[in-house]
C-alpha cells in the first residue's frame, strides 16, 4: 500500500508557532496602483489614453514643426487642400492647378512655391494662358458649363494645353508646404488645427480643475455639513443649473468681450454643479461609515475628517465624472465657437475652423474633415478613458 | 462581582435619551421621532466590563455612540470621572477623546482604505500631537507588536489583511492614546468563529495589562458573557435588566431575558433538542411608535392590563440585580 | 428506510479571476437521503456556500464546476442545460439566502412573487396558485395571510421577510432545501422561530435540508449528519452525536474550544485557532489546516491526508488517525453543557 511508503521521520511533530502566522503574501498594491492594473486591461482606455497623451504633444509640440504661425495669411495661396493633382510642364516645371483653374508653381515632390501670373486671361471665353519656361501653357474652362448642365459629376471641365498639346495629370502628391491644405485666406490648417488642440485642451484643463476645486468643495462642505447649511447649498446649486449654458455665455458676452476668457467663465461657473452633486452624494453615504466615526472619536478636526477621510474616499467617482465631462466641455465650446460664440479670429478653435469650413463645404471639404476629425478623436477617447476609470475604480470590482 | 473590579465608578449614565428626527410631510412640518434610547441609567465602575445585549434596533449602539458623543444626547447626563460630558463643546471634549475610545462592528467600513495601516494606527498621535517623527513610528512599531502584528505591516493597506486582522488594527488604533474606557461596538460580530476568540483573548489581555475599563455591546449573549462582569440587556430602547453575568444566568428575571437566553442555540445536540425554548411571537414593534407602558408587553406571554397602562421602571430586586418588570412587584415586593 | 436523493462526488469548483485560478471547492463528496438534514459547517471562504450554489446550477461567471458529478434522484446535473436546471431549480430543489432583504424583488407583492413560482412550476392558473399562496404563508406562520398576501417586502420584517422566502422556496414541494446562513442576519429571537420553522415543516412536508451555516449551535439543533469544511475540503463528516461528543479532526476540536460555554461560573480564557484561513489561490499542497494545527507533523506540510473511517459514516482527513501515526494527546474540546 501506498500508506506503507511514508518515512518515519514525517510523523515528526513540527512546531508551528515558529512559522509567521501573519506574513501577507500578496504583493502590496495601493489603491491606485490597483485600479491602473485594472485599466491596462482595457484596450479601449489604452487606446483613448494613447490618443489624449498624442493630442495633447501635438498641443504642446506641434507648433515647433511648422514654419507658418496661426494667423500667417497668404491669399495667393487659399484652398490648397491636403493632396494636390500635379501636371508637368517639363523636366524641371511642375504645376497645380486650384479650384479656381489658376496655375501655382509647385515640386514634384509637393512643395508649394508660388502663384504664377497669367500672360493672358479672358473671362468671357473661359481661357487663361501662362508662360513658363518659354512655354506656353492655356487653361481652357471652357466645358464647365456643359458639364454642369450634363449633371454627370465625371464629365471634362477643363483642358490644359501645353504648347498646344493637351496634357494629363502628372501625379498625385501630398501637400507638403500645407500638411492640412491652407483655409480661404491661405493659411496653414495644421498650425491652425493645433492652435485649436490647444485650446480645446485649455478649456478641457480649466473645466477640470475649476470643477474640481469649487465643485469637490461645495459639495464636499455641503454633504458633511449637512441639515440647513445643505439644504441652502443646495438650493443654490439647483438655481444654477436651471440656467441654459447658450442664454449664460450670450448674457456674459454683454459683459465681456466674447472669447475663450468668456467661455472659460462661463463653463467654470456652470459645469461645476453637477460635480457638487455628485460630490455631496457621495459624502452623505460616507460619513455614516465608521471609519469617519473612528476619527471622530479620536477627535479630529472637521476640516481634516473632510480632506483626509471623505473626499479621499470619493476620488474614484470624481475622477470618472471629471473624465466624462472633459469631452462634454470641449464640445460645448466646439459649438458656441462654430455659432460664433467663441474665440476671436484670428484665433482658431476646432469649432471656429469648422464653422470657416462651412462656407466652402462641397469644394474644399478637407477644411471641415480635419477640425472635425480631431474634436471626435479627441471626445471619443475622453469617453474611452471615462469608461474604463469607471470600471477601474469601481469598489464593487475591487478584491 | 469579579475580583478585579473595584468600586469606583468611572462611568454613570443618568436619564439618558436619544431621539433621531424623522420628517414627514411637507417642508418636515410634522415631525417624528425614533426614540432609539430611551431614558436609560446604569453605570460602569473601573476596570470592569459592562455588557450589553439586545437585539438590532434595541440602541444598543446608539448607547454607545452617544456616550462616546458620536451623537448629540437628546436629553441625559453621561458622568465621566465625575464630569458631565453630555453637553460639552467639541473643544472641551477633546482631553476625553484621549480617554474614551471606541471599537467599530465591521472589520472593513472601520479602516480607511486610502491610508497606510501606520497612519491609521498614527492618526490619533498625529491629531493631540502626542508623537513625531521617529517617536510617531516607534510608537506605530509597538501598537502594531502589541496586537500581534509586525512593523512591516505599517506600510500596507487595510485591504490587504484579514477581518481578523483589520479588527486588530482597529484596536492599535483605539490604544493608540492610552485610553482609561473602550466602548467595543459588536467589535466581533462580523468575524469568523475561530477569529473571534483570537479578538476576544486579546481585549482580555490588554484589560488586564492596561487596567481597561469596556462597554462590550453585542448581540451574542454567550460571547457577552464570557467577557462582561455584568450585563446590560435592552430592549426597545429600554434597559430591562441589569446584573452580574452568573446571576442573569442562573436567574434572569425578565421575560425577555429569558427568552433570549433560551433561544440561544447551545452547540450539543441533545442539550439544544432537548431545551425547553421559549419563542417568542411576532417581531420587535417599531421604535416611532413604541407600545404604551411596558414596550415588551407585546410579545411577553405574562403581560397584564398593567403593563399597558403602567411603564415598569428599572429597581433593584436583589442586591446588584435591576429589573424593570410589573411581575417583580410581587415576587419580590417593595419594602420601604 | 432512506432513498438517497443527492449525491455529490468529487465535486471541484473554481472562480477565474484577475489574480489567478481561486480553486473554492477542492474535491467535495457527500449524500443526502431523502427527509435529512445535513449540516455543512465551516468559515468563510471554507467553500460551503460554493459548494451549494454548485449544486443549484447558480453560479456566476468567473465560476465553474470543472470536475466531478452531482447526482440528484439518479440524473447528473452537471450535465444539464441551463433551461433544464431552470425546471429543477424552484421545483425540485429550492433555495433561501442569507439575507432576505435581497432575495426578495422589490418591486413585486409577496403574494405575486409566491404566485409566479408556483405558476411556472405547476402549471396551474393565477387564482389556484393564490390560494396556494395564502396557504403556503399561513404555514410558514405568517398571520392574517389574506392581507399579507398582497404587501410588499419592505411592509415586512426581516423575520417575516425569511419567512415569505421560505414560503416561496417551499411553494411547490421541493424535494431539497438548501438553506445558506437562512438566520445569520435575524437576531437570537427571531433566529429561534425560523429554525423551529424549518424542522416543523421538514417533517411535515419530508423535505431533505441542507443547512450551511456557520454557527454549530444552529447545526446542534437541526441537523442529524454534519460535514466540516475547510479550504475547500471536507474535513470530517459524521452524525451530529459524532461530531460533537466524539470530533476527530483538531479543525472541529479548535472550532469547539474555540466558543464559549455558557454553563461556567468562572471566566473561562477562550482557546483560539491561530492564525487565518489558507488563500486558495494558492491552495498549501498538504493538509489544508496544517499551519493553524497544534499537532501538524512533517507529513500533513507535503501530502493531503485521506479520509479514516471510524464508523462507516464518520470520516475525517487527518493523518493523526493513519495506523502508523505516533499516539498523540489531544484535547478534543468536547463538552456536555450543564442546563437546566
Amino acid at each position: 500500500m501506498a500508506d506503507n511508503k511514508i518515512s518515519t521521520d514525517m510523523w515528526e511533530k513540527v512546531d508551528m508557532s515558529t512559522l509567521d502566522k501573519e506574513v501577507i503574501a500578496r504583493k502590496s498594491l495601493t489603491y491606485w496602483q490597483d485600479a491602473w492594473r485594472r485599466l491596462k486591461k482595457n484596450h479601449l482606455s489604452m487606446i483613448g489614453l494613447f490618443f489624449i497623451v498624442l493630442m495633447t504633444l501635438l498641443a504642446i509640440l506641434g507648433p515647433f514643426f511648422s514654419r507658418y504661425s496661426y494667423s500667417d495669411q497668404n491669399l495667393e495661396l487659399g484652398n490648397i487642400g491636403p493632396t494636390m493633382e500635379i501636371y508637368q510642364i517639363d523636366d524641371n516645371d511642375f504645376v497645380y492647378m486650384n479650384k479656381e483653374y489658376k496655375l501655382v508653381e509647385v515640386t514634384e515632390d509637393g512643395h508649394i512655391s508660388k502663384r504664377l501670373v497669367p500672360t493672358d486671361e479672358d473671362m468671357m471665353q473661359k481661357y487663361r494662358s501662362y508662360e513658363i519656361d518659354g512655354k506656353e501653357v492655356v487653361i481652357d474652362y471652357s466645358f464647365a458649363v456643359a458639364a454642369k448642365k450634363s449633371g454627370d459629376p465625371d464629365a471634362k471641365k477643363f483642358e490644359i494645353r501645353v504648347n498646344g498639346d493637351v496634357i494629363d495629370i502628372h501625379d498625385k502628391v501630398f501637400n507638403k508646404t500645407y500638411w492640412f491644405g491652407s483655409d480661404s485666406l491661405g493659411r496653414d490648417l495644421y498650425i491652425r488645427v493645433v492652435y485649436g488642440a490647444r485650446i480645446s485642451l485649455l478649456i478641457a484643463l480649466v473645466a477640470t480643475i475649476v470643477n474640481f476645486f469649487i465643485g469637490v468643495l461645495y459639495g464636499g462642505v455641503a454633504g458633511y455639513t449637512g441639515g440647513k447649511t445643505d439644504n441652502v447649498m443646495m438650493r443654490i446649486v439647483d438655481v444654477i443649473a436651471t440656467v441654459p449654458l447658450l442664454l449664460y455665455v450670450i448674457m456674459l458676452m454683454v459683459i465681456f468681450e466674447p472669447g475663450l476668457k468668456t467661455i472659460m467663465i462661463a463653463l467654470g461657473t456652470v459645469y461645476w454643479v453637477n460635480m457638487a452633486r455628485l460630490v455631496r452624494g457621495q459624502i452623505l453615504s460616507i460619513k455614516e461609515q465608521e471609519f469617519v466615526l473612528a476619527a471622530k472619536t479620536l477627535g479630529a478636526s472637521s476640516w481634516r475628517i473632510l480632506v483626509r477621510h471623505l473626499i479621499p474616499n470619493a476620488m474614484g467617482p470624481i475622477i470618472v465624472s471629471l473624465a466624462m465631462l472633459i469631452p462634454s466641455a470641449i464640445f460645448t465650446e466646439a459649438f458656441l465657437s462654430f455659432i460664433g460664440l467663441g474665440v476671436n479670429a484670428p484665433m482658431a478653435s476646432w469649432g471656429t475652423l469648422a464653422n470657416d469650413a462651412v462656407a466652402g463645404l462641397r469644394t474644399y471639404p478637407y477644411q471641415l474633415f480635419f477640425p472635425a476629425l480631431f474634436i471626435s478623436i479627441t471626445v471619443l477617447a475622453f469617453n474611452f478613458l471615462g469608461d474604463g476609470l469607471r470600471d477601474a475604480l469601481d469598489p464593487r470590482l475591487r478584491k | 462581582m469579579s475580583s478585579k473590579s473595584n468600586n469606583e465608578v468611572l462611568l454613570e449614565v443618568k436619564n439618558l435619551k436619544k431621539y433621531f428626527e424623522i420628517n414627514k410631510g411637507f417642508f418636515g412640518r410634522s415631525k417624528e421621532y425614533v426614540q432609539a434610547v430611551d431614558d436609560i441609567s446604569f453605570f460602569i465602575r473601573k476596570g470592569e466590563t459592562l455588557g450589553l445585549v439586545g437585539e438590532s434596533g434595541c440602541g444598543k449602539s446608539t448607547t454607545g455612540r452617544t456616550i462616546i458623543r458620536l451623537y448629540e444626547p437628546t436629553a441625559g447626563e453621561i458622568i465621566y470621572d465625575g464630569v458631565d460630558i453630555s453637553e460639552l463643546s467639541e473643544n472641551d471634549l477633546k482631553p476625553y477623546r484621549k480617554k474614551i475610545q471606541m471599537i467599530f462592528q465591521d472589520p472593513y467600513a472601520s479602516l480607511n482604505s486610502r491610508m497606510t495601516v501606520g497612519d491609521i494606527i498614527g492618526e490619533s498621535l498625529d491629531i493631540h500631537g502626542i508623537a513625531t517623527g521617529a517617536a510617531r513610528q516607534e510608537r506605530v512599531f509597538d501598537l502594531l507588536n502589541r496586537v500581534g502584528l509586525s512593523k512591516d505591516h505599517a506600510s500596507r493597506y487595510p485591504h490587504e489583511f484579514s477581518g481578523g486582522q483589520r479588527q486588530r488594527i482597529g484596536i492599535a488604533r483605539a490604544l493608540a492614546v492610552d485610553p482609561e474606557f473602550i466602548i467595543c461596538d459588536e467589535p466581533i460580530s462580523a468575524l469568523d468563529v475561530s477569529i473571534q476568540a483570537q479578538v476576544v483573548n486579546m481585549l482580555d489581555d490588554l484589560q488586564k495589562e492596561y487596567g481597561l475599563t469596556y462597554l462590550f455591546i453585542a448581540h451574542d449573549l454567550s460571547m457577552v458573557k464570557h467577557i462582561s462582569d455584568r450585563i446590560g440587556v435592552m430592549y426597545l430602547g429600554k434597559l430591562v435588566e441589569v446584573t452580574d453575568r452568573n446571576e442573569l444566568y442562573d436567574s434572569p428575571e425578565h421575560p425577555y431575558t429569558q427568552a433570549l437566553l433560551s433561544a440561544i442555540p447551545i452547540p450539543d445536540p441533545e442539550v439544544t433538542r432537548n431545551a425547553q425554548r421559549i419563542i417568542l411571537e411576532g417581531d420587535v414593534p417599531s421604535p416611532i411608535n413604541p407600545p404604551s407602558g411596558c414596550r415588551f408587553r407585546t410579545r411577553c406571554s405574562y403581560a397584564m392590563e398593567r403593563c399597558a397602562e403602567e411603564e415598569p421602571v428599572l429597581r433593584e430586586v436583589n442586591e446588584g440585580h435591576f429589573v424593570a418588570c410589573h411581575l417583580m412587584d410581587e415576587k419580590f415586593p417593595i419594602t420601604e | 428506510m432512506s432513498e438517497r436523493l443527492l449525491e455529490v462526488n468529487n465535486m471541484k469548483t473554481s472562480f477565474y479571476t484577475h489574480v489567478g485560478e481561486v480553486q473554492a471547492v477542492r474535491g467535495v463528496s457527500f449524500n443526502l437521503n431523502k427527509g435529512e438534514a445535513l449540516g455543512i459547517v465551516g468559515e468563510s471562504g471554507s467553500g460551503k456556500s460554493v459548494t451549494s450554489m454548485s449544486v443549484m446550477g447558480l453560479l456566476q461567471y468567473p465560476g465553474k464546476v470543472k470536475d466531478g458529478n452531482i447526482i440528484f434522484k439518479g440524473e447528473e446535473l452537471t450535465k444539464k442545460s441551463q433551461k433544464e436546471m431552470m425546471a429543477i431549480r424552484g421545483n425540485e430543489i429550492a433555495m433561501i439566502f442569507q439575507d432576505p432583504m435581497t432575495s426578495l424583488n422589490p418591486v413585486y407583492t409577496i403574494g405575486n412573487q409566491i404566485i409566479e413560482a408556483i405558476v411556472r412550476h405547476q402549471h396551474v392558473d393565477k387564482k389556484e396558485a393564490r390560494v396556494k399562496a395564502i396557504d403556503m404563508l399561513r404555514t410558514v406562520g405568517i398571520p392574517s395571510p389574506e392581507k399579507r398576501v398582497d404587501n410588499y417586502p419592505h411592509e415586512f420584517s426581516g423575520g417575516m421577510r425569511q419567512r415569505a422566502m421560505i414560503a416561496i422556496a417551499l411553494s411547490c414541494q421541493p424535494d431539497l432545501l438548501i438553506a445558506d446562513e437562512p438566520t445569520t442576519a435575524l437576531d437570537v429571537t427571531i433566529q429561534a422561530q425560523i429554525l423551529e420553522l424549518i424542522k416543523e415543516l421538514k417533517d411535515k412536508m419530508n423535505t431533505s435540508v441542507i443547512l450551511i451555516t456557520h454557527d454549530l449551535g444552529v447545526v446542534a439543533d437541526v441537523c442529524s449528519r454534519v460535514v466540516v469544511m475547510y479550504g475547500g475540503l471536507i474535513m470530517e463528516e459524521g452524525t451530529a452525536e459524532q461530531i460533537f461528543y466524539d470530533p476527530s479532526h483538531p479543525y472541529t476540536m479548535g472550532l469547539m474550544k474555540s466558543i464559549p460555554r455558557m454553563d461556567t461560573k468562572e471566566k473561562q480564557r477562550l482557546i483560539p485557532i491561530p492564525g487565518t484561513p489558507p488563500d486558495l489561490v494558492k491552495p498549501p499542497k498538504g493538509c489544508p489546516f496544517a499551519p493553524r494545527c497544534p499537532y501538524t507533523m512533517k507529513i500533513c506540510l507535503e501530502q493531503a491526508p485521506e479520509y479514516t473511517y471510524l464508523t462507516p459514516e464518520h470520516r475525517s482527513a487527518c493523518w493523526l488517525l493513519h495506523e502508523n501515526a505516533p499516539k498523540t494527546e489531544v484535547d478534543n474540546g468536547v463538552r456536555k453543557e450543564v442546563i437546566k
